[in-house]
């Protein structure tokens, strides 16, 4: 049930049809994992606080530098040195003090994924390498949780929300990675736009309006102002999800 | 004369596969069809399927009647006939940061 205070709080998303007062109770009682507060979980998790999503839990292993003040808008200059989920979730419980917010400070690994996702509903990609996004896509199809993957790369971005059993899965969608040498180059305002559709594509998966029928992925050029859009085919040979793994 | 085109992925309503493609006329040959598929998916501006002569950059894999695109003799200009089929696999650019 939905205090007082949340109807006002909500009420303007509430007249949204595809969100309304039950996919506003779903978003109460979700928990959502944020894997990374860097430029795109700092963006992806204040509009999930302010959605009213229930529990967000924060994972890093990061303390804030100087050089990611130019996109990372949780933090300011008197917090460089600070763990960024302790620093994120001060800021977060500020916005929305009805969330739950957990922090975590660790980093994903084979290791420690799958447990990561103990009563999480859905998982936030917020990460910045391909290894610790094929740890968390590997584990979110062995619990079948929802993770709405996104990345950035200069002035271009992509978003796919991966729903395992329905859609392909990161590693259908990247058989093939390389090793990014060096910091990534990034505009603040490119993550922010990655990280809104994300949001946007969760908050659908978490209030049951998802069509997951194929994997959607979206595509953003900065340069151009355009986006592009494909349909993915799930991969039968996929070492994750295909079906020698079903 | 159709030939069938199968691949990875979809862009709605301009390249939905399995597809037919039907040609009216003879004398066509992969690079035509390629060409073909190519303006289908034009709305994906970093789709490149084919560049000048050779495939593009965003072709993975292309099976030619399940032969491998590079064991094929004539290569782009293989002529294609009634009941070919064709398999390509697209490959996306991994974008990483965050």
């Amino acid at each position: 049930m939905l205090t007082a205070d949340e109807l006002t709080r909500y009420s303007r998303q509430l007249l949204i049809p595809e969100v309304g007062l039950e996919g506003q109770e779903r978003l109460k009682n979700s928990r959502v994992l944020l894997a990374g507060v860097g430029g795109l979980g700092c963006s992806s998790s204040q509009f999930l606080a302010c959605a009213g999503v229930g529990s967000i839990t924060l994972v890093d292993r990061d303390t804030v530098a100087l050089s990611d003040l130019n996109r990372q808008v949780l933090y300011g200059q008197d917090d460089i040195g600070k763990k960024k989920v302790e620093v994120a979730a001060v800021r977060l419980s500020r916005l929305n003090p009805g969330v739950e917010i957990h922090s975590r400070f660790v980093e994903i690994s084979e290791g420690n994924a799958s447990q990561l996702l103990v009563g999480i509903d859905l998982v936030m990609d917020g990460l910045d390498n391909f290894p610790a996004r094929f740890c968390m896509n590997s584990a979110c199809v062995e619990r079948k949780i929802p993770y709405v993957y996104g990345g950035i790369a200069g002035l271009k971005g992509a978003v796919a929300a991966i729903v395992p059993g329905k859609t392909p899965c990161l590693a259908c969608i990247y058989p093939r990675t390389r090793t990014h040498e060096g910091p990534h180059p990034v505009l603040g305002s490119v993550p922010a736009i990655i990280a809104n559709l994300q949001v946007l594509e969760a908050i659908k998966i978490l209030t049951g309006r998802y069509d997951s029928s194929a994997g959607r992925m979206v595509f953003f050029d900065g340069s151009e102002m355009t986006f592009s859009r494909l349909e993915l085919k799930r991969n039968e040979n996929c070492k994750v999800c295909g079906k020698e793994k079903r | 004369m159709h030939v069938l085109v199968d691949s990875n992925f979809i862009i709605k309503d301009y390249f939905e596969p399995p597809v037919e493609f039907y040609f009216g006329e003879g004398g066509i040959t992969l690079r035509q069809l390629l060409e073909e598929i190519g303006r289908r998916c034009a709305s994906v501006s970093f789709l490149e399927i084919l560049k000048e002569d050779e495939l593009g950059e965003s072709v993975d894999s292309l099976l030619f009647n399940e032969k491998n695109f590079f064991s094929l003799p004539e290569g782009l200009n293989t002529p294609l006939r009634d009941g070919d089929r064709l398999k390509l696999e697209i490959y996306i650019e991994p974008v990483d940061g965050g």
